[in-house]
């Protein structure tokens, strides 16, 4: 079912049936440079210095053009430190003068006034800022002391100064106890969205697989993010989560579609509405996504359109099948909805998409076989940015600790890539039902839920009425409210 | 008002600044802070419509 009804007051990311159909790369995430003034401990792209030969400025204006063309809406900013540009406000001059929304996700080192001010009258929208837990873990993990007190000092500027703020926080193994407190912090600087996910093995966090959070407790991050998110909402603060936390538990109603619990997971986006670049060139389909293997070309040897329509390096989120998965996933109910999470958690970690151990209904599923995952690191990564690893997925008894299952003797699929003479095709991804006895997806059709044995339609029958009733005493104070000239903002 | 899209909105980089809280729950809580703001401006109308009504009875009492 498509419900998208587009206007001006619709987020630039929203997507409609036609993003998806025609692969219009609504969301870019751009690193402009690899430069970076903090020495993150988990950064995946090993960001500090810059790139070899990263784009002059015309050559970014040149990007800026072709992303307008293939119809980008948004384009997020990174780095390392996008600020570290010198050329960097007028890239977003750029972007905004072709109507894309434009922020930055910084960790707010050294957003200085100065800087600050130069990019609002460049006409940046936006700061999304990096807090990964409260300021002993924060200056830890980001590897210089005070790093937090500058984090939320930018934030509260960004905010006084009309900007949008929001606030990302990845999830370690360390994390959980920080959260709650840490949402106060949010809340108190006024950011109205926090976007929260996982760390993952790529570059730094391989050296410090320490901080990796373990696929079991999951059992444990889940619930308490949806205590969190509850509260959050209640206190207008919305929790969204990123492409790898999930999937499919009994709280993916909350997760992704703010309060419309019609929106699931609907697997990797990579290459279909998503595109990204590194300094250099390169594209990818995803910011977070390996070079190696996922890079599609670079805009020096072949224009953005070309590469966007025909490279099938960047075309993951398009091409992937329930043939494509493997271990778990590959028998998994979700399998083809979901199609193994996102692609840079999996792949990082074992060198393969399509096996993901971070996913709540695969904890829960193994939980009840009195079984639990671990991932265990065998080989270090090479120190280019976005090397990876590898890691071992231990599957264990949880009652005395031994191993009965391991990823290194899982059979993998047999990949094959066919040139296409046009664009990869995509599709609009599957659609499914939720049961109201449990607020579970089930496939579309099913009669008896699965998961907790609900009649399904006489659940749904009576869902209907309650939201009916509920409509009815919201149409009726509106009511009054609108005689009294008071109606809430729609 | 924003509208209400089917489809995931993939959050990579930055969160999406522009979503705000959809659905039933988000709007009930949306019309209640308006109604307890209303309320709150207004005081008890009730009971200063049932002094209202005394002094009219009153006043018509006079008139009588």
């Amino acid at each position: 079912m498509s419900a998208t009804i587009i206007d001006d007051t619709t987020p630039a990311r929203f997507l409609s049936d036609a993003d998806l159909l025609n692969c219009v790369p609504v969301h870019v995430v751009w690193e402009i440079t690899l430069a970076c003034d903090l020495k993150c401990l988990h950064c995946g792209s090993r960001a500090g210095h810059r790139r070899s030969a990263e784009l002059t400025t015309e050559e970014c204006l040149g990007v800026v053009r072709s992303l307008a063309g293939l119809g980008t809406r948004e384009i997020s900013l990174i780095g390392g430190e996008a600020y570290l540009r010198k050329d960097w406000t007028e890239i977003v001059a750029a972007i905004r003068a072709h109507g894309m929304y434009c922020a930055i996700q910084t960790g707010g080192r050294n957003l200085t006034p100065e800087r600050m001010q130069k990019a609002i009258e460049a006409g940046l929208n936006g700061v999304g800022v990096s807090l990964d837990g409260l300021a002993p873990l924060h200056d830890r993990v980001r590897n210089v002391r005070g790093s937090f007190a500058r984090a939320v000092d930018t934030l509260r500027r960004a905010r006084e100064a009309g900007l949008a703020i929001s606030v990302n926080t990845q999830i370690g193994a360390e994390t959980m106890p920080d959260l709650p407190e840490l949402m106060e912090t949010v809340i108190a600087v006024g950011a109205k969205q926090w976007q929260i996910q996982l760390t993952v093995a790529m570059g730094n966090a391989v050296d410090h697989d320490e901080l990796l959070l373990q696929p079991y407790r999951l059992l444990e991050v889940m619930p308490l993010l949806a205590r969190l998110y509850k509260e959050a909402a209640a206190r207008g603060l919305l929790i969204s989560v990123g492409n790898n936390i999930g999937y499919y538990g009994p709280y993916e109603h909350l997760w992704r579609g703010f309060g419309d619990e019609r929106v699931h997971w609907t697997g990797c986006g990579a290459g279909q509405t998503v595109l990204a670049l590194e300094a250099d060139g390169t594209v990818k389909g995803c910011p977070s996504l390996a070079t190696v293997g996922f890079a599609g070309g670079n805009v020096r040897d072949l224009t953005l359109e070309d590469i966007w329509h025909h490279s099938a390096d960047i075309h993951v989120g398009r091409l992937r099948s329930v043939e494509d998965l493997w271990g778990f996933c590959r028998t998994c109910y979700y399998a083809d909805a979901c199609r193994g999470g996102c692609t840079w958690t999996s792949h990082s970690l074992v060198g393969e998409p399509g096996n993901n151990p971070y996913c709540h209904y695969r904890a829960l599923e193994l939980d009840k076989q009195g079984l639990r995952e671990r991932v265990v690191k065998i080989r270090e990564a090479a120190k280019a940015s976005f090397a990876i690893g590898e890691f071992e997925i231990v599957t264990e008894r949880v009652a005395d600790g031994a191993v009965v299952g391991s990823s290194l003797t899982e059979p993998r699929p047999v990949r094959t890539r066919t040139a296409t003479a046009g664009p990869t095709p995509a599709r609009v991804r599957p659609r499914l039902d939720i049961c109201r006895g449990c607020d579970a997806y089930i496939l579309p059709g099913t009669v008896s839920c699965p998961h907790c044995q609900a009649d399904v339609p006489a659940a749904a029958a009576a869902y209907e009425t309650e939201r009916e009733r509920r409509a009815t005493i919201i149409a009726d104070i509106e009511r009054q409210l609108g005689m009294l000239g008071r109606l809430p903002a729609a | 008002m924003a509208a209400e899209s089917s489809h995931p909105m993939p959050p990579y980089g930055v969160a999406i600044h522009q979503a705000i809280a959809t659905g039933d729950l988000a709007r009930m809580r949306s019309v209640a802070t308006s109604a307890s703001a209303y309320l709150s401006e207004n005081g008890d109308l009730r009971a200063a419509l049932e002094v209202l009504k005394a002094e009219i009875a009153r006043a018509e009492a006079k008139k009588s």
